[in-house]
This record gives C-alpha cells, structure tokens and sequence, in this order.
C-alpha cells in the first residue's frame, strides 16, 4: 500500500511537471525539438538560413 | 571586480559561431529574443581573474531594422551597456563585409574589428595591412583564423586589457558620419536618403580597400574548383543524392542502428525487466505497475531507442552545414524548384523541415514574394521531420531489416517528391502571383571544427530528448489510461476507449490493408505529436500482461512487438503504413504553426485534410498497386 502511494505520487509530480511543460509550450507557441534544423545553428532561428 | 560584456556581431558565414563557441565552450545558455523566434546565444569564461559574458548576436548583413535579425542587433548594441563590440569580418569576402562595419561605426558604436578567416583570404590572395587598417578605420583590430587556440587568446588579451580606450574614430571615419547626418536631415524621400547613404557608405568601403586592403589575382579559389563539380553540372544533383544516401547508411545502417539496438535492449529488457522486478517485489499494486512498464517504459521507450538515430543524422546534417556543402543544396535543387514555379531559395527553410517543420514553416518569413511563402508553409509538412523518423526506423528495422537504410531514405525522397509535386499544383492553382528572384552567397568549403558541429548536434537534437520525458510521458499515461478503461471502468484491452476510437479510425483504412484498431490508434495519436505514434506501437504491441506474468511479460518485451506487429502487418501493409505515416496531417504545434504564420484557421483546416487525403490515396495506390505486382 506505502509503495503503491509513492510510485503513485512520484508519478503524479512527473506528470504535473510534464503537462506543465507541454502546456506552456502550446502557449508561447514553442516546439522542443525546433533546434533541429539543418540550415541554423541550433535553437529556433528561423528566420535566417545562417547565422 | 564586474563581469565584463562582450557582444559579437557580423555578417552570416564570417565564423562568428565559431569562435564564440571557442570563448565560451559549453557555458553557454541557450534561448528566444523576446518576442521573436530567434535564437539568443550567451556564453560565459573566465580569463586573467576576470568574468567575461559574451552574447552572439544574430548574423547580419545591414543594420536597417527591415528584418526580425536586424532589429534585435541594433536595440541589443545601442540599448545595453557593452565593455565591448566585436565585428567579426570574413576576411575573404572583406568588402562586403565592411557595408556591416561602416554602419555599425555610424551609430558612434566603438569596435574591435575581429579580421577572421586570414587563412581563407591568403588563399585567395588578399593580403591586409593591419597596422594601416587600424589607422583608417581608428579601430583596434585583430586577426584570427576562427578555431585556434591563439585566436581565442589574442581576443580575450584585448578583451582585457584597456586597449579600447586609446582609440578613436579616423579623421575620415568623422567626416563620413558627418556625411550620413547630413544625408538624413536633407529632407529628400526616404528611398533617396537610402540611395544616397549607400553610395557614401560604398565611397567611405573603397577608400579603405585602396589604403590597407591589397587583391592579387591567384585565380579561381580552391571552393570554386570544387563547386565546379559539386555545384555546377550535371553531376551535381546525382553527387548530392549520393552524399544524401551515404547520410542514410551512417544513420540507419552503420553507426546510428547498431546504437539504436543497443539502447532497445537496455530499455526494453534489462531496465523493463528491473523495473518490473523491483515494483513487483516492492509490493506496488498491479495496476501501477502495469502503468509503469506497460504504457511508461514501453511508450517512452519506444521513442528514446530511436534517440540515437535522431543524433548521428543531425550530426551529419551538421557536418555538411559546416563545411559549407548544404548551402550549395539551394543551387542544385533550383532547377527543379524553377520548374515547380518555386525558387531554389524556397529549400532553405524547406530542409529545415528535415529537423522539425515547425522552424521550416515559420523560416518561409524569409522568402519574399507571397506565393513562395504559402506554398513552402504548405508542402513543408510532406518531409520527414526527425519525429517521423522513428516511424520510419521502427518499421524499416522490423519489416525490412535487410534494406532498411534503403527504405528509410526511399521515404525521405517520398516526402520530397510529393512536396515538389504538390507545390506544382498549388502554383497552378491556388497561388498564381510571380515568385522571387534568387540571390545566395555561397560560404567557402572549409573542414568544419568538430567543437562546433557536436554543440549544434546537441542544441538540435536534445529537443527529441525532453519531447521524450514530456509530451510522450504524458501521452503514453493517457494511452494507456485509454487503453486499460471504458466508461464503465477497468476493462480489456479490445473493449477500451482507444480500441474504440482505433476501430473507428481503422474503417478508413481497409482498402491499405492496415485496418487494424491498433494501427488507428497509432494514426490518431501521431496527430499530438508524430513520435506518440511510434509509443502507441509500443504500448498496444510491445507489453503483455504484466500484473500475471511479470517477468516473463518483461523478458520477451521487444520479441512480443516484433511477433504482434508481424501479425498485424505484413510487409506491403507496414510500407503503405510508413507511406501514409510520412504524409498525413501535421502534428497540432506545426499545425498552431500554420495558423500564426498562413493566417488563419482555414489554412489549418485545408494543411489538415488535404494532407490526410494525399496520404490516404498515396498509400492506397502503394498497397494495391503492390498487391497487382503480387507482393
């Protein structure tokens, strides 16, 4: 039972911090994985081919 | 004693990421000028007891605030107390990179004028008089060749000293300032202000070049014999696509797959296996347990195996960005973009979408006329972005283990062709305007500094790593969650809201023959995000029933996948599944994407259904085309 109560709690604080993530991505309008462009040097420079 | 502020600033492809990576190493933080998408890059070491923090500012051209770049470095450098501006100038290309140092100078900024790339320039012939060059400009200046270890010592000794102090603008850099002040108060349009302040500019550039900067004629350049057969011919295109296929059988073939098999077994055995021990023998209920290695490990596993693959691509990417190749893509393809109505400017932002198509949609900003920048937001999801790559890799690996290199790139050239057909069509239909003209500048070939191509890897890649311990951990809970309860509570697998859900979606897809609830499923979810698909594969197929069986479940883990996927598919019905997987609707970010960036909910709706129907009919055609040829 003391078990099952902690996985289960860490697993609700993993969850919390994940969601967290997720939903302030979808508000800012952010993507993880825009740092994965060829034509820039990492992150989410888009708006020029090189920097 | 206070930490001192360093910006670098300069034209594109003069090195400057280079050598800010060199000053800074890994110290470096990495994030968005406000309110903008574009990338702010600040590094921080230590030299001589003092701190010293360096910003990399966006490359630039000009300083006319017209573009989202140029804007931020012209309120970054005049708004921001600065110890120091760096000009990071490309030696071999020095008059035009001049245009840059003029303006800057103008606006009363002090410089330390950073001659890079001296070793490009010898080759070339160019020869310049620093000591002269300092005195026309009244700058310090210093001279580097980008990545050696007393480059970066000759900046940081000027960074700390108090060189700066003992100069001051030229007599001549002076008068030109009072020129530009006058040019502005004249009154004339703004259009002849501009034409005039050129012309100064230009006439202050050519006085310079004639006192400190001396050309010989060495003939062409080593990168202009090498683009002779690299970027010129007909040899061109079939050597690009060979350099493409060699990316391929690297990533999928030799170094990425055998990592990716390594990974699989540590996850999906031993670590599943651990982990079902210990919760078991812990004493955790069985449904948490199942949760845990059934829908958490299984589906957040099933992603992270293909991580490694992700790396060694975008290593390879970056390599050739380095040495300057993937520039010369833009030529190469422009042919073929001209005949599409297109032109070759459109692949910059377009091979963005080889990493993530939610920066390639947004890079479309950058391409002038209206109906270039529609189409390439519209086509840009065609493309493998590395979220569908681990579709691709699990598929190719389990049904297609022989050739999966092969087939994995077939996809990648699927992708391609349907977004050049599909620009065609738009540009003849729905957007008929004139595209632009296309200029590019093309950079040296130069070997690119390893340093420099591992940071880029990381900064392009980590995304996938915490997309894995956030969106597909949050999404493998709720697939699971779906797949284990109904309305009326826990119940089996195949009378869950997701085998409900999946059966609905699957009638769609009985004439491709992957009408399966699970494969429905997998569709359904790869809308969140395209990776959620690979973790509902890995959910619905991958684990049996852990709460009865738990060791034997956890042991068999990845065998199980493969015995139910081989059942569920077969081989014609897994490629027409990779087919419609590599071109249906986008996920929802790069779908937001296109509502910021096209302007509206209509272009949602039309990228949406328009993708899924391409999709649904190319697949279509692949499995009963296939069928007739009797695979």
């Amino acid at each position: 039972m003391m078990a099952t109560l902690l996985v289960g709690l860490l697993l609700l604080v993993a969850l919390y911090f994940a969601l967290r993530h997720v939903v302030r991505n979808l508000r800012e309008g952010k993507e993880d994985c825009c740092g994965g462009c060829p034509g820039c040097h990492g992150g989410c420079n888009s708006c020029h081919p090189h920097a | 004693m206070s930490t001192l502020a360093v910006a670098l600033t300069g034209n594109p492809n003069t090195g400057k990421s280079t050598i800010f990576n060199e000053l800074t190493g890994a110290r470096q933080k990495i994030g968005n000028w406000p309110g903008v998408t574009v990338d702010k890059k600040v590094g921080y070491t230590r030299y001589k007891d003092r701190a010293i923090s360096v910003v990399d500012l966006p490359g630039t051209y000009s300083v006319n605030a017209r573009s989202p770049e140029e804007k931020i470095v012209m309120d970054f450098l005049l708004n921001n107390k600065l110890d120091l501006v760096v000009d990071v100038v490309d030696s071999s290309n020095i008059e035009r990179n001049l245009f840059l140092t003029v303006q800057l100078l103008e606006q009363g900024i002090p410089l330390l004028i950073d001659l890079n790339m001296q070793d490009d320039a010898k080759r070339r012939g160019i020869r310049i008089d620093t000591k002269k060059f300092e005195q026309v400009l009244g700058m310090p200046v210093v001279e580097t060749v980008g990545r050696s270890k007393k480059s970066t010592r000759r900046l940081l000794d000027v960074f700390t000293s108090t060189v700066m102090a003992q100069y001051e603008p030229s007599n001549l850099v002076k008068e030109h300032i009072r020129k530009v002040e006058a040019i502005r108060a004249n009154g004339r349009s703004e259009a002849e202000q501009q034409e005039e302040l050129a012309e100064a500019r230009y006439a202050l550039i050519d006085k310079v070049m004639d006192y400190a900067v001396d050309i010989g004629n060495v003939g062409p350049s080593r990168s202009e014999k090498i683009d002779h057969y690299l970027a010129n011919g007909a040899l061109a295109l079939p050597i690009f696509l060979l350099i493409l296929y060699g990316v391929f059988q690297i990533t999928f073939t030799w170094i990425g797959q055998p990592i990716a098999d390594f990974l699989d077994d540590a996850i999906n055995t031993d670590f599943l296996d651990f982990m079902t021990g210990f919760l078991t023998e812990a004493g955790v209920a069985d449904w948490l347990v199942s949760l845990v290695c059934d829908g958490i490990i299984a589906g957040v596993g099933a992603v992270l195996t293909f991580v490694p693959l992700i790396f060694v691509l975008f290593f390879c990417l970056s390599f050739l960005d380095g040495t300057g190749y993937m520039a010369r893509i833009a030529f190469i393809m422009d042919p073929i973009m001209r005949r599409c109505g297109l032109t070759g400017k459109g692949i910059m932002p377009l091979m963005m979408g080889f990493g993530c198509g939610v920066p390639a949609i947004m890079g479309a900003r950058a391409l002038d006329s209206e109906k270039d920048r529609m189409v390439s937001i519209l086509i840009t999801p065609f493309l493998t972005c590395g979220a569908k790559l681990p579709i691709m890799a699990l598929f190719a690996a389990m049904f297609f283990p022989d050739n999966a290199a092969n087939i994995v790139f077939a996809m990648y050239i699927l992708g391609v062709v349907m977004a050049i057909i599909v620009a065609k069509g738009l540009g003849a239909t729905m957007f008929k305007d004139k595209g632009s003209t296309f200029l590019l500048e093309l950079p040296p070939y130069r070997m690119p500094d390893m340093k420099s191509v591992l940071l880029e890897t990381w900064d392009k890649g980590k995304g996938y790593l915490v997309k894995a311990g956030t969106i597909i951990f949050a999404a493998s809970v709720l697939l699971w969650v779906m797949s284990n309860y109904n309305f009326s509570g826990p119940c089996e697998i195949e009378d869950s809201i997701l085998a409900t859900l999946g059966d609905w979606m699957s009638k769609l897809f009985t004439l491709q023959g992957f009408d399966t609830w699970e494969a429905g499923a997998a569709i359904l979810s790869g809308i969140m995000a395209k990776e959620t698909v690979v973790a509902t594969i890995g959910i619905l197929y991958g684990a049996g029933d852990v709460s009865t069986e738990a060791e034997d479940a956890a042991d068999t883990a990845s065998t199980m996948m493969q015995t139910s996927m081989a059942t569920a598919f077969t081989s014609l019905s897994a490629f027409a599944f990779m087919v419609f997987s590599q071109l249906y609707t986008p996920c929802v970010t790069a779908l937001g994407t296109i509502k910021k960036e096209a302007g509206g909910w209509k272009w949602v709706g039309f990228s949406a259904v328009y993708q899924f129907a391409i999709a649904w009919v190319v697949s279509l055609l692949v499995y009963q085309v296939g069928r007739l040829l009797g695979f």
